[in-house]
């Protein structure tokens, strides 16, 4: 198999890699809304939707389950899947169980213009304060120091098997990784990030409903214009609940 | 009235009762106590909070706003997932109750059998039902898994093309279904104390009217297991109302939602999305509905169960 286009983490990290790939977006800041039913975003499901109606996702479905424990390593690690997007944090599967593995680390292919072509999103951890919180400012000038200070972020690099935080370019844990051969293309993947998920109140609940919408659209049960639309529809009545304080 | 009466019904009067027996009674409420305490802290209380949560926007971060009906509403009138989710659950319980008490059974009747190496055959068919949930899905995902698993390798051996099973939306509740019997062993333990509490001389004075074994089974067996099927469906219905563990392990609702239960969805809205006022009022639908069920159940079946005696 060349590759699984809606096994990148879940459908709907699948969804935002493959839409963003495709130029869409996901959310509009302006007016607080959710956009995923967009032509872009359309364009990327119905790709997935066909490759899962051309190869059966029911029949793809059963040779994943071949992978192993490790899915979806397991089956790149095997030589089943030829292409996997994925990050640096499976590198240690890579190396344990595949110590002959001989693989390259490039950027995912862009969609048709006006997709960029060459980009990435990430995501991850977050921290925030809570609104009211007690000692705000301390609580701050802690995030702000794991985040963004040089010797916070080398420490928050040292301690996750991850890249380093959005944000903090300059840090010498960054340097670091691109003098290492093996993560110098995730570096370089990093530094052409243009997204992230949506940061909103609601983003687990959109992020549920988005998995169950592609999904349903993969299974063909939705066409891949009104999976989306519904995921929109639930998450901005969500979203709407949650400022309005409901 | 006796004094010990007076206390044991709480009608405690401390001028009609002697001092020792007051002391008694205090004694007894303080060992009593750290069992009164934890049922009081870690039962009534939550499930007091729960209600009261219900009508409220709680989200465990910001304070709790009261929203009235607001959340039942919802849930009956704009939230798709909740229907689909209790169709998911219904349809497991329909199929998955019966189906249980079938074969416990029909298990209890093979064991009551007077044969060598009883005991050891009880006992491989009980020790599935008290392995951990979480250890007995992980082994069947192994046994549904489509192209190496032990079911479609017997399928196979006997020329059929097994299904994709968890990975197919058509197949994925069947199989959940299927897996259910493989935790009957309590009810089959049951069901055994049951066919041996059958008196003998029923069957002695049915066989000398020339009742056939198919007759003592449908005239002598089955009436007197009446209490025990209506314990098996009223414990089934209760657990198959909340089943989650296997779900939550295997498959995660997909695949297409297919598998996607209530108390699964319940969990997401309060542990993924922290609307805990909601996730309340959901558990309070599946209360009731439990509830109901379980009254229609011991009220339909009244009549038909034959509890022994005259």
């Amino acid at each position: 198999m060349g590759i699984i286009p809606w096994a990148v983490y879940g459908n709907a990290n699948s969804m935002v890699t493959w839409g963003w790939e495709h130029g869409g977006e996901f959310f509009d800041e302006g007016k607080q809304q959710f956009t995923t039913a967009g032509p872009e975003n359309i364009a990327a499901l119905e790709w997935m939707v066909g490759y899962a109606k051309k190869y059966n996702i029911t029949t793809l479905s059963g040779f994943q389950s071949g992978f192993g424990a490790l899915g979806l390593d397991g089956g790149f690690i095997q030589g089943k899947v030829a292409m996997q997007p994925f990050g640096p944090w499976e590198l240690p599967n890579f190396k344990q169980y595949g110590p002959n593995l001989h693989y390259g680390v490039t950027f995912l292919p862009a969609g048709p213009a006006p997709a960029p072509p060459h980009s990435s999103w990430v995501g991850g951890w977050c921290m925030g304060l809570p609104t009211g919180a007690k000692n705000s400012d301390q609580g701050w000038q802690w995030l702000y120091w794991l985040g963004a200070s040089p010797e916070g972020t080398t420490m928050a690099t040292q301690i996750s098997v991850a890249m380093t935080f959005s944000g903090s370019k300059t840090t010498p844990a960054l340097a670091d990784q691109r003098k290492n051969s093996e993560l110098a293309p995730f570096v370089a993947i990093l530094e052409a990030t243009l997204h992230q998920r949506p940061v909103t109140p609601v983003t687990d609940y959109y992020m549920g409903a988005l998995d169950r919408h592609v999904g349903e659209a993969l299974y063909g049960k939705a066409v891949a214009k009104d999976a989306l639309a519904a995921a929109d529809k639930e998450s901005n009545q969500e979203l709407q609940n949650a400022l309005s304080g409901k | 009235m006796s004094q010990r009466a007076a206390i044991v019904r709480g009608h405690v009067n401390r001028s009609r009762i002697s001092p020792a027996a007051w002391r008694n009674f205090r004694a007894g409420l303080l060992f009593g106590a750290p069992a009164i305490i934890g049922l009081l802290a870690f039962s009534i209380y939550p499930i007091l909070s729960s209600l009261v949560d219900s009508f409220t926007s709680f989200d465990m971060i910001r304070p709790a706003k009261f929203v009235g009906l607001g959340n039942y509403t919802t849930l009956f009138t704009q939230d798709s997932l909740f229907w689909s989710t209790l169709y998911n659950t219904i349809y497991y319980v329909v199929f998955a109750v019966p189906l249980g008490i079938i074969v416990a059974f029909l298990l209890a009747m093979l064991l009551n059998q007077k044969i060598r190496g009883l005991s050891i055959y009880r006992t491989i068919f009980y020790l599935p039902s008290i392995t951990p949930f979480v250890a007995s899905a992980v082994l069947w995902v192994w046994v549904f898994n489509p192209q190496y698993g032990l079911l479609n390798t017997i399928l196979a051996f006997v020329g059929v093309k097994g299904p994709g099973w968890l990975g197919d939306p058509n197949w994925s509740k069947p199989a959940l279904i299927l897996m259910s019997i493989w935790g009957v062993g309590g009810l089959m333990v049951i069901f055994l104390a049951g066919l041996q509490g059958v008196p003998s001389e029923q069957y002695e004075a049915a066989g000398i009217d020339g009742a056939n074994r198919w007759q003592l089974l449908r005239h002598v067996t089955i009436p007197f297991m009446g209490p025990y099927f209506l314990f098996g469906l009223v414990a089934g219905l209760i657990g198959g109302f909340q089943y989650f563990t296997q779900v939550y392990v295997m498959t995660q609702g997909g695949p297409a939602n297919s598998t996607n239960v209530y108390a699964l969805y319940l969990f997401q809205n309060a542990f993924s999305y922290f609307k805990m006022g909601y996730a309340s009022a959901m558990a309070w639908i599946l209360f009731l509905l439990i509830a109901a069920c379980t009254a229609l159940v011991f009220r339909s079946s009244a009549s038909r169960v034959y509890y022994g005696g005259s």
